[in-house]
């Protein structure tokens, strides 16, 4: 895999998870999983989320970290792709509009990884 | 940040393995600027203030530095790391050090004698000031990096002519990592050989004035749990804090030096990687 030295966005394994739900709904992003390198401030990454309601209502998907926020009419089945740019794992959450309750909710992993060499760190020394 | 935490993926839907680990072949500097404060288990020594601790680490292929441990890799992989090692007994940091008082720490008082108008308790033994010096240990060390746990242990003989005595020390770190926070705890235990103890806790001649019994220690096993935490703002600077509790061997409560053997450390502050 080559990797880009710019933003990278790395679609590991296709990683679908359902969500821990509320009242059945089921929500997947996919891929949930950035991959940022030591040298970049952040990383990109462009996520299809799918929601499947038992019923019809209105939602709002929201992740306050990263500023998103999108709503939808009441439908059972919803998906749009988005992309994040993020430096640090957030939380994707789907808000009921009609309970202002959560019924959903994703973690978004970052992953800081570095081709380079490195060494687990050892802890034998001195310190408080 | 200059440690780089390197999140192995786990073929699991809830975890990722974390593992701290640093990169070779770069002088990795930072300083921790705050509040701490080390309390000591010597009878008339007031606790340690500790407004500033170093962190130097060096690793390369073979060898390593880090905060004062000196290691040599003899045997590596995935799941285990077994290390020549050289490291500070940590027994002399209650202690005045030549030229150096109490290293990366700052005193309160050196010593706090009683005044000349009041009535020493009845256990106080004048003593003229009691220096101990730096001994190093080697030994072999063993790491064994799991899934957000990492397990040290390692035995060590004094190599510095000090004491000649030895020591043992074992430690689990279970890490975690949440977004911008990072959590540790740190459980473990620390077997001294009667050697180290009769040294480093035990008056020599000419220190005391007056006549205490003769006594000598045996073994001493110590505890100790660690938590700290930190906030990364960037990848250089932190916001960290750091409580610990030791309790050492009820065996040092026979010992006229020592007045205390639960101690407790902490630090609060920020840290720069450079």
């Amino acid at each position: 895999m080559v990797l880009n030295k710019h933003f990278l966005t790395i679609s590991l394994v296709s990683f679908i998870v359902s969500a821990p739900s509320k009242a059945d709904n089921k929500l997947e992003v996919t891929p949930n999983i950035c991959i940022k390198q030591k040298t970049q401030p952040s990383c990109t990454l462009i996520s299809e989320i799918k929601l499947q309601q038992p019923e019809p209502v209105p939602v709002c998907f929201t992740a306050k970290y990263v500023k998103h926020k999108r709503c939808f009419e009441p439908k059972e089945k919803i998906e749009y792709k988005t992309e994040f740019t993020t430096d640090a794992s957030f939380l994707l959450q789907v808000t009921d509009e009609v309970i202002k309750q959560p019924v959903a909710e994703r973690n978004i992993r970052v992953l800081r990884y570095d081709p380079e060499s490195t060494k687990v760190r050892r802890r034998f020394g001195w310190g408080l | 940040m200059r440690v780089i935490w390197l999140m192995l993926l786990l073929v699991s839907n809830c975890g990722y393995a974390e593992t701290e680990r640093i990169t070779t072949d770069e002088l990795q500097l930072g300083l921790s600027i705050g509040y701490g404060g080390r309390e000591v288990p010597l009878r008339g020594e007031d606790n340690i203030v500790i407004p500033v601790i170093a962190h130097i680490q060096y690793y390369s292929d073979d060898w390593y530095f880090d905060n004062f441990s000196l290691g040599y890799s003899l045997y590596e992989n995935e799941t285990v790391l077994i290390d020549l090692v050289g490291t500070f007994n940590n027994d002399v940091f209650y202690f005045e050090l030549d030229g150096i008082t109490r290293f990366l720490a700052e005193p309160t008082k050196v010593r706090d004698p009683i005044r000349p108008n009041e009535t020493p308790p009845p256990d106080f033994v004048y003593s003229n000031s009691i220096d101990r010096e730096l001994s190093y240990l080697g030994g072999i060390g063993i790491t064994l990096p799991f899934p957000k746990t990492v397990l040290s242990a390692g035995v060590f003989t004094d190599v510095s002519g000090v004491h000649y005595g030895d020591e043992a020390r074992l430690s689990v770190l279970q890490e975690e990592i949440q977004g911008r926070w990072q959590f540790s705890l740190e459980l473990g235990a620390t077997y001294k050989s009667a050697e180290i103890a009769n040294y480093y806790y035990m008056p020599q001649l000419g220190e005391f004035l007056a006549r205490i019994p003769q006594r000598t220690l045996s073994e001493l096993t110590n505890y100790h749990v660690k938590f700290s935490t930190k906030y990364w703002l960037s990848e250089q600077l932190s916001l960290g804090a750091l409580l610990s509790y030791e309790k050492l061997d009820n065996e040092l409560k026979q010992s006229p030096v020592v007045d205390q053997v639960e101690l407790v450390s902490g630090f609060v502050g920020v840290t720069k990687w450079f």
